[in-house]
């Protein structure tokens, strides 16, 4: 925390390098958070694209009340909102990702990682929007359910809920996959 | 173990990675944008027109003129303290015992959520809709007890409330602008902008209020936040919040249009304690009966 507080104390004074380090270190959160809710790789790049623009454009005036990590996931959740509300989003697939990887070095492990990867996207993307995205915002961009039910204007049991209806949901539809 | 059962860790080990060129073009591009951004403080040209000035006679003597002329108006505005309106609501957010929000779908004439707070009986009772089923979850601070139910003929889940939960669920219950998201929204933006406005359809449709235009400052707001406002309608007495409607707008789209609007009610005890019975009590019991387990009348 005290090396982002450096760094955004660098960025008010237009630091590129500074930039540079908070993209590197949070940038492929970020897109598999993306991905995972876009269910589309081009999307979610384009996505951490303005995300980033976005906060560079603003770099001088950026006051954090929350850690950074969690204002750049906010960002990319809200943004992923906005593009949703605009219209029916058309999905291409994850398949197009740059990589899709486990942390296991083993190659036969990350093969059969990559085929559940694969079929965990999509049984993601057969959850409502609010369901998977309080999955994601919980598991991957480390949010607290009241962080989330703030961000989102909701009940705190609310995203409970939905946490728990998405889990519940996932799990037969793996199983459901799997049976196949 | 197959990883639908472990489906928690899955997720958390799930990841992608930029490709070179992504990173390539996205650092350009926020490199552009870094450039055009005003740096915070006051740049190097800037400093030095302010030391050329301080160095004229004239503009010193102006200068302590206008300094005398703001000194008397902080004096005169000293004398009469003015609480803002976010100030105004939060305080007496803060002394109401009791609070139901409802939130409602912009086209929407049932709530898809509502919370019961009681700071008197410790209790919080939420009513969600998901997929078309409505839940009710009652936590039971007195009684540290969590209870939930599908709807009030489903069968009762009891779960036990941990002393983290508790303190947590106090601390919201003593603020209550907790439950409140027009007065959460600085969680994520920096500032906000309270505007009073005269709007004789929102009087109209919710009387004795003033109305007032909660908007975002900061321009570096993370996504749709910047295109968000609420209009917060206030009881002109004593300042409770009666309705709130969020409005947003997307980057290309001029007007604002509306999202959702909550509206605010302050039951009292007897209202809440009927309310959960009639939940969470068996069915054919006499309302005047308190038979749920929990119920903040036996504490």
């Amino acid at each position: 925390m005290l090396e982002d507080e450096r760094l955004i104390s660098e960025l008010h004074r237009g630091n590129r390098q500074a930039l540079r380090q908070i993209y590197l270190k949070y940038k492929d959160n970020l897109l598999t958070i993306a991905a995972s809710l876009m269910h589309d790789a081009v999307a979610a790049e384009d996505v951490l694209h303005d995300v980033f623009v976005s906060f560079a454009a603003g770099a001088g005036k950026i006051k954090l009340k929350v850690n950074l990590r969690n204002y750049l996931v906010a960002s990319v959740a809200n943004r992923v909102r906005d593009i949703y509300r605009k219209k029916k989003h058309p999905t291409i697939g994850l398949e197009q990702a740059g990589q899709i990887s486990s942390d296991s070095g083993d190659p036969v492990q990350s093969a059969i990682f990559g085929e559940e990867f694969r079929l965990l996207a999509d049984a993601l993307f057969q959850l409502p929007f609010e369901q998977r995205e309080t999955i994601i915002l919980h598991l991957k961009g480390g949010m607290k359910f009241r962080e989330i039910a703030r961000m989102q204007g909701i009940a705190t049991s609310t995203v409970q809920g939905r946490y728990r209806y998405g889990l519940d949901k996932l799990r037969k539809v793996l199983n459901g996959e799997r049976k196949k | 173990m197959n990883f639908a059962d472990d489906v928690e860790r899955t997720i958390e080990k799930l990841y992608i990675s930029t490709k070179e060129q992504t990173d390539e073009r996205i650092l350009e591009d926020a490199f552009a944008a870094l450039e055009k951004s005003p740096k915070a403080g006051l740049p190097q040209s800037e400093k030095n027109i302010w030391q050329n000035l301080f160095n004229n006679k004239i503009t010193q003597y102006a200068a302590v003129a206008a300094l005398i002329i703001v000194g008397f108006a902080m004096f005169f505005k000293s004398l009469a303290p003015k609480p803002t309106a976010s100030k105004q609501i939060d305080t007496a957010l803060e002394k109401a015992g009791n609070i139901c929000i409802s939130k409602f779908h912009a086209d929407g004439t049932e709530p898809y959520e509502q919370v019961w707070s009681s700071k008197t009986l410790k209790v919080q009772l939420v009513r969600t809709t998901e997929d078309n089923q409505v839940q009710f979850a009652l936590t039971d601070i007195p009684n540290k007890v969590k209870m939930l139910t599908y709807s009030p003929s489903d069968s009762i889940r009891r779960e036990l409330v941990t002393e983290k939960m508790v303190a947590e669920l106090e601390k919201s219950m003593i603020q209550n602008s907790g439950l409140v998201t027009f007065l959460n929204s600085n969680e994520i933006i920096e500032e906000v902008h309270w505007q009073r406005v005269i709007d004789p359809t929102t009087t109209a449709l919710t009387p004795g209020t003033k109305t007032y235009d909660v908007t975002p400052l900061d321009e570096a707001a993370p996504g749709e936040a910047k295109y968000q406002k609420w209009r917060v309608l206030a009881n002109a007495v004593t300042y409770l919040p009666k309705r709130a409607e969020l409005y947003a707008k997307s980057e290309s789209r001029e007007q604002y249009q509306l999202e959702g609007y909550t509206i605010f009610s302050y039951p009292d005890d007897e209202e809440i304690r009927v309310l959960i019975r009639n939940i969470f009590g068996p069915a054919g019991r006499s309302p005047d009966e308190p038979v749920y387990l929990g119920t903040p009348e036996r504490n």
